[in-house]
């Protein structure tokens, strides 16, 4: 772990970090992990993003804290590019994942975003494995996990031990490169590969975890198997796609400070800009 | 079109150029014309749902925005205009 920028960090206060929380049916638990996120991260801002959710997931979220409900269920890639889309319209310079199952610990973004701001990493990854954390995991996930380790350090070179942890922050230009095209399914082991052909710069933390203890898992045991499968040949086809093309500006910069001016960006697909006037 | 200037196309190309029986060589040409169809499809239905995404993506952002501008959805700007009051 690197620690010869620390001299270069900035002081939290100057930055603004936003803590992206995505939900889906997660009415058990998200009133607890978003008080919990209030009182560890003062003066961190925070954003759920609820992504169709058909319980009262959404009044279940404190008063005052923004909620970014989509009109139907886009999976956790579109849920999560919504919120990046959000940070890069809104100035942030970090962003952190962080589950609305209350798995992932108030306290660690903090030490996630301090590693991201000594400067020499794009991306810090929250990892289960990197220390030894007592974090118990099914067999069949466990199996997948190391699986696609294999296959990322294989395709790219990299060693990652948590390659499927959803706890993660970006600085600027990942937030910018992620409202830009984001993996849809399921983006975590994606994303580190494609972001490290693109030749930014991945890191990991260890950290702690809580087991979940409501509402049901994105990856169910009996889809493990599957979900191996289908991330093993989204990896293969990521070798030849290119989701953030260097040189060109992918979100207009200086970005609004609210979105009552226009809303400007560059559409992934066909190329062309958009412009929304609201 | 190709096949209405010329109707003995396909028999010529299956017996002189690739040897094979005509019948074979039909069911080659409709199999490729098919893929191409569904791949053509896919390749809309991709686009647009890509389209969808961003769309739903923008107005979800959108009415947070005007959900925060409400003054019930704000608490300070309801006890101020209450005191105000």
């Amino acid at each position: 772990m690197h620690r010869s920028n620390r001299h270069n960090l900035k002081p939290s206060a100057a930055n603004r970090n936003l803590v992206i929380v995505p939900v889906f049916n997660e009415s058990g638990s998200i009133r607890k992990v978003i008080m919990r996120l209030k009182r560890a991260l003062p003066t961190f801002d925070l954003l759920v993003i609820d992504d169709g959710s058909t319980d009262d997931t959404v009044r279940q979220v404190p008063m005052g804290v923004p909620v970014v409900s989509l009109p139907f269920n886009l999976g956790i890639g579109g849920a999560m590019q919504t919120g990046y889309r959000y940070a890069a319209l809104h100035g942030y310079d970090v962003a952190v994942q962080v589950d609305g199952d209350g798995q992932h610990r108030p306290g660690e973004v903090r030490r996630l975003v301090e590693r991201l701001q000594e400067g020499d990493l794009d991306l810090v990854v929250g990892s289960r494995f990197l220390a030894e954390t007592h974090y118990r995991q099914s067999f069949v996930r466990k199996f997948g996990s190391l699986v696609l380790r294999r296959i990322i350090r294989r395709l790219v070179g990299m060693d990652v031990t948590d390659c499927t942890s959803g706890f993660r922050a970006a600085n600027r230009k990942v937030i910018l490169a992620f409202a830009h095209w984001y993996p849809e399914d399921y983006p975590e082991p994606e994303v580190i590969l494609l972001l490290r052909r693109a030749g930014f710069r991945i890191g990991e933390l260890g950290v702690r975890m809580r087991h979940r203890r409501t509402g049901r898992s994105s990856i169910s045991l009996l889809g493990g198997l599957f979900y191996v499968l289908k991330v093993t040949v989204c990896l293969l086809l990521d070798l030849v796609r290119d989701p953030w093309p260097t040189g060109k500006v992918m979100w207009h910069e200086p970005l609004p400070e609210s979105l009552s001016t226009d809303l400007r960006w560059s559409a992934p697909a066909a190329g062309r800009s958009t412009t929304a006037h609201v | 079109m190709g096949l209405a200037f010329w109707p003995e196309g396909v028999d010529w190309v299956a017996r002189r150029v690739l040897g094979i029986q005509y019948n074979t060589f039909a069911l080659i040409c409709v199999s490729v014309f098919l893929f191409l169809v569904v791949f053509e499809l896919l390749t809309i239905v991709s686009v647009q749902d890509q389209k969808i995404t961003t769309l739903a993506q923008l107005v979800a952002i959108l009415m947070e925005k005007q959900k925060l501008a409400e003054p019930e959805h704000r608490p300070e700007i309801s006890e101020q205009s209450a005191a105000e009051t």
